[in-house]
């Protein structure tokens, strides 16, 4: 192990491979900032430039473009209210509604702490567990994947916000719409409508930036001449109370890790639902379920620490199987093919420095990053105190942008106007958005993988050790849900 | 007259029942095809009954708070949304150059900015796009009507 | 488009002349003219995949060659949707000028079309082939976690044999389906994995006995030890397994149950191929086959795909024409509905 990790440091320790890097790394924190440029959009425009790269230069530049995106989408979540990046959604409940309250920068530096200190255990737990991870990835069967999606979706449902009934109706709408386009188990498209565009179905960037990037714009234009935040001094030392926070919720922030770990891990499940999964175990545990509640800064640890930890996670099964943990790793695995390197079995005996040092670069992104943003965090409030009405449109520009860039079509921008729609609606009437983005993501891993189950193993699937406590942990979140919503309704309890 | 509050489970579950209904009559698919879509449907449809009938008669408690954006409801954001879609013509017919530009200019210009700040404003969005999006990163945009 | 837009009747008289010269090009055209058409011009290499993938890599690879050559710009453009479904259809129906080139799934496309799939806008025997890149033979393979280790353990399996595969059409449940036909197997197929890395991986864990996938991923799959090769399903031996026999070696075939073998073996040599639209002028088609026959032969491109992975086995466009013409031209009546049958629903619960 210890040549293995100096051989590691001499790979990463070559200056080309650094400012590389570095470059890659300042990219995704721009990219991460501006709304409309996902990963995997900002990963796709990068591929071709790695060509005549050196393997670890090429990869470790995607990786840390990538790894740094989630961190930039942290700040325009929190001081904008818009999420850079699908994966930031989540954080922006709780961050936002800080930043009303004149603790944007606390959120800030909780939120970057969390990303950096998450992104830095995960490439510890990818070093640990590369050796070993075959075991692992192989006991995660159709049956497991299917009912760690139902514990997710439930969670998420029951539990975000304080009426499980519209928790529910957006779950139910969110999985709906996953229904339009190929079914996977039969190959029929389902409500395409005759367009082409249709038989992929509903396409999740255009669903995210509709719900939640349009109905902020909207609020921006509606502001008119007033800031578009009013009222939010920045005190940077809240910065430092933000970090401070994060070491202060170890179970918090540990478990959120955990779970950004174990969500990429799993193939299939994709790591796009780690954030909403931690958030919704950091936040299921409120005593009120107040919508307009003070944030909760537990509701910026959560989603922050594991959606970075997922990135981690992701790479164990795309390097030690060749089987990417997500779109983004699939990407990253083409850029691999790209630059003439195999991952998979045989690439971990040969090139297993290789290996650690990719683990090496994620983790220093993560620390550089989180250090970088601090200045960029300036320059965003910065705009976050621009009139509205100029904001508005040049971040609909950018929205449209990067809507239209990811699969180079026209329909895409349309439904993000159409999303948008809706997600004025919700945001109206309190409906959760969240619940429906992870119901449209975990829709057809649900119907696939219950049908699988069901043809591979049979009813009996359920039996199997994990699956069990899965099922188990299912109960539980019926259960805690349910004791809530009497608990609000006992006498002495006030508000809606 | 429908209360406002009722709209969102009425449009979910009206829908949601009409594609279910396309697809038992309109495309005639299987039970394996529609099972999913069933069971989605009926959890939306079951959640959002309620909803409608209990907003149907009126607040059981009192109603939200007053909108904490203190904008004039639902109206005036849709008419917001409105102005903003019109981006949408805007680019199908000059291109992602152009069409923000012109957008941008008009939407400033409508909400009161000045010409000169207007006018900067929409020549640095048609430069940005074109330099970092066309350009440095060789985005394929789409380019307009006559592009 | 805009090209053509006039206005004014000024204009017609250069409209007029236009055309003469036009027509006077085409008109006794040899491959002078269509040498002399490319320079300068921007073709467009499309992939039906998003960036990243095989086909994209190979794309990628071929288009600075190819600039090369012609002299023209060459721009790889992704068109994901409909697995490359999509992308081709569009490019059937491009400009016939011979700058809009697609380098195709050549047996999905033909499966596509055979089973009828929604998406499916083309007929794969009208588009102007240019050569095949690449092809892939099938091998079997079986998982070290099933009861099942041989051919003759299959046969004689006493519960049905279980697959596993992406799609329907997607070269390892319907290369599964024919190859259970082949061998009169009991079979259940299961689909709705994300893609064959997925699929091979349900099969290494045991959750089915085994998957039918390309030479080159299996090759990579064998090295793990997870999943062991039983049979190359085609006439020849697969280069990369030299010790692998081929189906036909290792079990005896009566001439219907061969059939099937060899009608997928056949659908699959159309491999990853590179064709235009239909109508493209004939002295264009001939050209861009010729100078793509010339960069598939030449050793410094084949070196440079094989470090890639990419195992060259160039053809030209008679060889695809036959090819498609072969398989799924000849099929009709009972034979189409029989072969239909096999694939969307025999061996599907």
């Amino acid at each position: 192990m210890p040549d293995v990790i100096s051989s590691a440091l001499s790979l990463v320790a070559h200056a080309p491979t650094l400012l590389v890097a570095l470059a890659g790394l300042s990219i995704g924190l721009v990219c991460g900032v501006l709304p409309g440029l996902s990963g995997l959009t900002t990963l796709a425009i990068l591929l071709p430039f790695i060509y005549g790269m050196e393997p670890l230069t090429g990869v470790g530049f995607l990786l840390a473009a990538h790894a740094a995106v989630y961190t930039g989408g942290s700040v325009t979540a929190i001081l904008l209210g818009i999420p850079g990046a699908p994966a930031n959604a989540a954080t922006v409940r709780d961050g936002f509604a800080l930043h009303r309250q004149g603790r944007g920068l606390y959120a800030v530096g909780a939120a970057l702490t969390a990303s950096a200190l998450g992104g830095l255990l995960s490439a510890l737990a990818l070093v640990l567990l590369l050796p070993m991870l075959q075991p692992v990835v192989l006991a995660f069967g159709a049956p497991e994947i299917f009912l760690l999606a139902l514990v997710g979706i439930a969670s998420v449902a029951l539990l975000d916000q304080g009426e499980p009934l519209k928790g529910l109706v957006a779950a139910g709408l969110g999985l709906f719409l996953a229904t339009f386009g190929y079914q996977r188990i039969t190959g029929v498209p389902r409500f395409w409508m005759e367009s082409d565009y249709l038989l992929d179905g509903i396409r999740l960037v255009p669903l995210v930036l509709g719900l939640f990037a349009i109905p902020e714009i909207v609020r921006l234009a509606d502001a008119g001449g007033r800031p578009a935040t009013a009222g939010t001094a920045l005190r940077w030392r809240d910065l430092a109370r933000g970090a401070a926070a994060v070491l202060e919720r170890p179970w918090t922030f540990l478990r959120s890790v955990g779970i950004g770990v174990v969500v990429g891990i799993v193939p299939g499940v994709g790591g796009e639902t780690a954030p909403y999964l931690a958030y919704a175990a950091a936040r299921g545990r409120r005593d009120q379920d107040d919508a307009r509640a003070a944030g909760d800064i537990d509701g910026v640890i959560a989603p922050e620490a594991s959606n970075n930890a997922k990135e981690g996670g992701s790479l164990v099964p795309t390097l030690a199987l060749g089987i990417p943990g997500s779109a983004a790793m699939a990407l990253l695995l083409g850029g691999f093919l790209i630059l003439g390197i195999e991952p998979g079995p045989d690439f971990l005996v040969a090139h297993l420095d290789m290996a650690t040092a990719l683990a090496i670069i994620l983790a220093v992104t993560n620390l550089v990053s989180a250090l970088l943003m601090v200045p960029l965090a300036a320059g965003v409030a910065k705009l976050a105190s621009v009139r509205g009405q100029l904001l508005a449109p040049v971040l609909l520009v950018l929205v449209m942008v990067g809507a239209y860039a990811t699969g180079n079509s026209g329909a895409d921008v349309l439904f993000v106007f159409l999303f948008g729609a809706l997600g004025l609606l919700m945001r109206r009437f309190n409906y959760s958005r969240p619940a429906l983005v992870l119901g449209f993501i975990l829709g057809p891993i649900l119907e696939t993988y219950l049908h699988i189950s069901l043809q591979a193993y049979g009813p009996a699937f359920i039996t199997r050790p994990i699956s069990l406590t899965l099922g188990l942990m299912l109960v539980g979140v019926f259960a805690w849900s349910y004791l809530r919503s009497r608990n609000d309704r006992r006498p002495g309890v006030t508000g809606p | 007259m429908i209360r406002t509050d009722a709209i969102l489970p009425l449009l979910a579950a009206g829908m949601t029942l009409l594609f279910l209904l396309s697809g038992w009559l309109f495309y005639d698919y299987g039970w394996v095809v529609m099972r999913f879509p069933l069971l989605a449907g009926a959890l939306t449809i079951g959640a959002a009954l309620p909803l409608w009938l209990r907003h149907r008669r009126g607040p059981v408690e009192p109603g939200p708070p007053p909108d904490r954006h203190g904008d004039g409801g639902i109206a005036a954001e849709f008419s917001h949304y409105l102005a903003i879609a019109a981006i949408l013509p805007a680019v199908w017919i000059l291109g992602f150059v152009l069409g923000p530009a012109l957008f941008l200019l008009a939407f400033l210009r409508w909400h009161g900015t000045g010409w000169g700040l207007a006018a900067a404003m929409a020549a640095g969005t048609a430069l940005f796009v074109h330099g970092v999006f066309v350009q440095l990163l060789h985005l394929q945009l789409h380019g307009g009507v006559f592009g | 488009m805009s090209d053509w837009y006039i206005r004014g009747t000024r204009l017609r008289g250069v409209l007029a002349l236009f055309l003469c010269l036009s027509l006077w090009t085409n008109v006794g055209a040899e491959d002078g003219a269509a040498e002399g058409f490319f320079p300068g011009q921007v073709v467009r290499l499309v992939v039906g995949y998003a960036p990243g993938g095989g086909y994209d890599t190979l794309a990628r690879l071929l288009a600075p060659w190819i600039e090369q050559r012609t002299g023209a710009t060459v721009v790889v453009e992704n068109r994901p949707g409909g697995g490359g479904l999509v992308a081709l259809s569009q490019v059937y129906r491009a400009e016939p000028d011979g700058l809009t080139l697609m380098l195709v799934n050549g047996p999905g496309a033909a499966l596509a079309q055979l089973l009828e799939l929604e998406g499916a806008r083309f007929d794969i025997r009208q588009v102007s082939w240019l050569a095949r890149v690449s092809t892939e033979p099938s091998v079997v393979m079986l998982s070290g976690q099933s009861p099942l280790k041989s051919l003759a353990a299959l046969r004689s399996a006493a519960e049905p044999v279980k697959w596993s595969g992406g799609g329907k059409a997607d070269a390892i449940a319907d290369t599964a389906a024919c190859f259970s036909e082949a061998l009169g197997l009991e079979a259940e197929i299961i689909i709705g994995y994300k893609g064959s890395k997925e699929a091979a991986l349900a099969a290494m864990r045991g959750e089915v006995d085994g998957i039918v996938t390309s030479d080159r991923s299996a090759l990579k799959y064998a090295r793990g030890g997870k999943l062991m090769p039983i049979a190359v399903l085609d006439r020849d031996r697969s280069p990369l397994f030299p010790d692998l026999p081929t189906l036909f070696e290792a079990a005896e075939l009566s001439d219907g149950q061969a059939w099937w073998i060899d009608f997928r073996a056949r659908m699959a040599r159309t491999g990853r191929a590179l064709l235009t639209t239909p109508g493209t002028p004939a002295d264009r088609v001939a050209y861009l086959a010729g100078t793509l026959g010339g960069i598939l032969a030449d050793p410094a491109f084949v070196a440079e795909a094989s470090a890639k992975g990419f195992g060259i086995d160039p053809a030209g466009p008679e060889t695809l024409a036959e090819l498609v013409t072969g398989t799924i031209g000849a099929l009709e009546g009972e034979r189409l509905v029989q072969v239909r049958h096999v694939l969307l629903e025999k061996y599907y619960r």
